[in-house]
């Protein structure tokens, strides 16, 4: 009996450490990190964007005085697209980035942020071609996205789908990554806006929510400023500069991207 | 007893406006209209008409983008649905669907609202020779919340059978779409023509029978607005605005009533 006992406690002994060893370990998932891009900039497939924001949550236009910018997209003709965060719709009133684009021969979108009433805040867009695709995502009162697809002309024509959105809180993060989709699609390239303090919180969740991508931003000096632009491309896209300037009263930030063919 | 139904009854006007509150219920001022390349009217005419008219959507057919058109040349290159937008205070959308004399030719639609994404896709052309037409879409965001897909059209002229292929293709098209649709434009059909009596048979017709063309001599109708799926959409009003003579089609408005259900 005492021999059967000691048979009985080998075979639990045996199945246990079997069975433990049998346990797969779940590796330590350490999240995405982007390769570093080449240490050369490829000219011929950088691309600009200009981005026109006071990054803060004032409207753009304060009256339909921005002639400066007609005549500056008019004659600046190499830039893929003009995006003008906060260019506040009021029903009635005539259209900012409506009226910019036909002023300057150009086609205008808009992406909303807020919408009530009587006011509509969000981005305007607006490009050379005429566009056949606008992509978007409205999640009513939490998020918005949008943009479309463009040919950018690069050593080779290369089809981006240039997007942008305003990122004010962090349950927002799960929708841009819901929107984007974990494997990155190698050709959408999102410039849009980030509260200040929010860069660290950004970068860890999409560090483990998202793959094959980059994400940078632009820190504006001046401390009155309340958002950051930030730069949430495939891996295959890098931002390597901006540079602020000003037309005329309205600041504008240069934005140079790279394609990493 | 008495006081028992007067509670009852005081329970039931309590519930009511609950019930309907789930729902909610909006009004939309539609328009479509063929503005026949502007050849009858400056584009600022146009606008004006639209404007006064103080629609929520749109539909525009005809309308050329940078073309210099001989029957129209005083909108030599010039961009309609941008300018018409510009002077309406709406946003605009265009939708090519061929090459025409340096530019293009093709639909637009105007929104009040934001339009959340849009897409141009070619309707089927089977049989050889046609023009290519296409469908434009745009979904758009209500100020309640809700969205709306707003579509515009302008179909074969002269085949039946074309026609009824393309109507069919909008028809598979819809299928895709999660939002209450509206569908708006020329149709170059009659309403006793088969493919509109088919291809919209499950569709409501947000219209009347009166005629849409010509503005000299109305005798068809062949502008239509029509809503998707049918328990969505109650019609208001509509009209035919025949002292509108901008174009040789005559403009269609209608009010709508848009019911949100569980779709």
């Amino acid at each position: 009996m005492r021999f059967l006992y000691k048979i009985f406690l080998l075979l639990i002994f045996t199945f246990v450490s079997c069975s433990s060893d049998k346990t797969p370990v779940e590796p330590e998932d350490l999240g995405y990190e982007a390769p570093m891009p080449p240490a050369t900039i490829n000219q011929n497939n950088v691309f600009t964007i200009e981005f026109y924001s006071l990054l803060n949550d004032n409207s753009l236009f304060q009256s339909s005085d921005y002639q400066s910018i007609i005549n500056h997209l008019s004659e600046n003709i190499t830039s893929l697209a003009y995006l003008f965060d906060r260019s506040d719709v009021e029903f009635g009133e005539t259209l900012s980035v409506v009226d910019i684009a036909w002023q300057s021969k150009m086609n205008s979108f808009f992406i909303q942020n807020n919408i009530d009433e009587d006011k509509i805040e969000g981005t305007g867009m607006i490009v050379r071609p005429l566009v056949t695709v606008f992509e978007g995502m409205a999640v009513v009162d939490s998020f918005y996205i949008g943009g479309c697809a463009l040919l950018a002309p690069l050593s080779q024509p290369v089809s981006i789908i240039l997007m942008t959105c305003k990122i004010t809180q962090n349950f927002q993060f799960s929708l841009i990554t819901k929107f984007i989709g974990e494997l990155f699609p190698t050709n959408k390239v999102i410039v849009g806006t980030l509260k200040n303090d929010m860069e660290e919180e950004l970068k860890t969740y999409l560090k483990y929510h998202l793959k094959n991508f980059r994400l940078s931003f632009y820190n504006p000096e001046n401390q009155q400023n309340t958002y950051k632009i930030f730069f949430l491309t495939p891996v295959n896209f890098v931002c390597r500069d901006v540079t602020k300037t000003r037309i005329e009263d309205i600041p504008m930030y240069e934005c140079k991207i790279e394609y990493l063919n | 007893m008495k006081i028992k139904i007067k509670y009852i009854f005081l329970f039931l006007l309590f519930l009511v406006p609950r019930i309907e509150g789930k729902n909610s219920l909006n009004q939309l001022k539609v328009m479509t209209y063929n503005i026949r390349f502007g050849e009858l009217a400056t584009l600022s005419e146009i606008s004006s008409f639209i404007k006064n008219e103080e629609p929520d959507l749109v539909a525009l057919q005809e309308c050329d983008w940078k073309v210099n058109r001989e029957r129209a040349p005083h909108q030599k290159g010039k961009a309609y649905i941008n300018e018409i937008a510009y002077y309406t205070e709406l946003f605009g959308l265009y939708g090519k669907a061929i090459n025409y004399k340096g530019g293009y030719y093709g639909v637009g639609l105007l929104s009040k609202y934001p339009i959340i994404k849009s897409e141009r896709i070619l309707l089927p052309n089977p049989e050889r020779g046609k023009e290519q037409r296409a469908l434009l879409i745009a979904e758009i965001e209500l100020p309640d919340g809700n969205s709306l897909t707003f579509m515009c059209t302008h179909l074969e002229v002269s085949s039946s059978k074309t026609r009824q292929a393309q109507i069919s293709f909008i028809n598979e098209e819809i299928k895709k779409i999660k939002t209450p649709i509206l569908l708006a434009g020329d149709l170059n059909a009659t309403p006793h023509d088969q493919e509109i009596k088919e291809g919209f048979a499950s569709w409501i017709n947000l219209t009347d029978t009166s005629y849409t063309f010509s503005t000299k001599e109305p005798k068809i109708k062949i502008d239509y607005i029509y809503g998707y799926p049918t328990q969505n959409f109650q019609l208001i009003s509509t009209k035919v605005h025949t002292d509108c003579k901008l174009s040789d089609h005559l403009p269609v408005i209608s009010i709508i009533k848009l019911i949100y259900t569980n779709y």
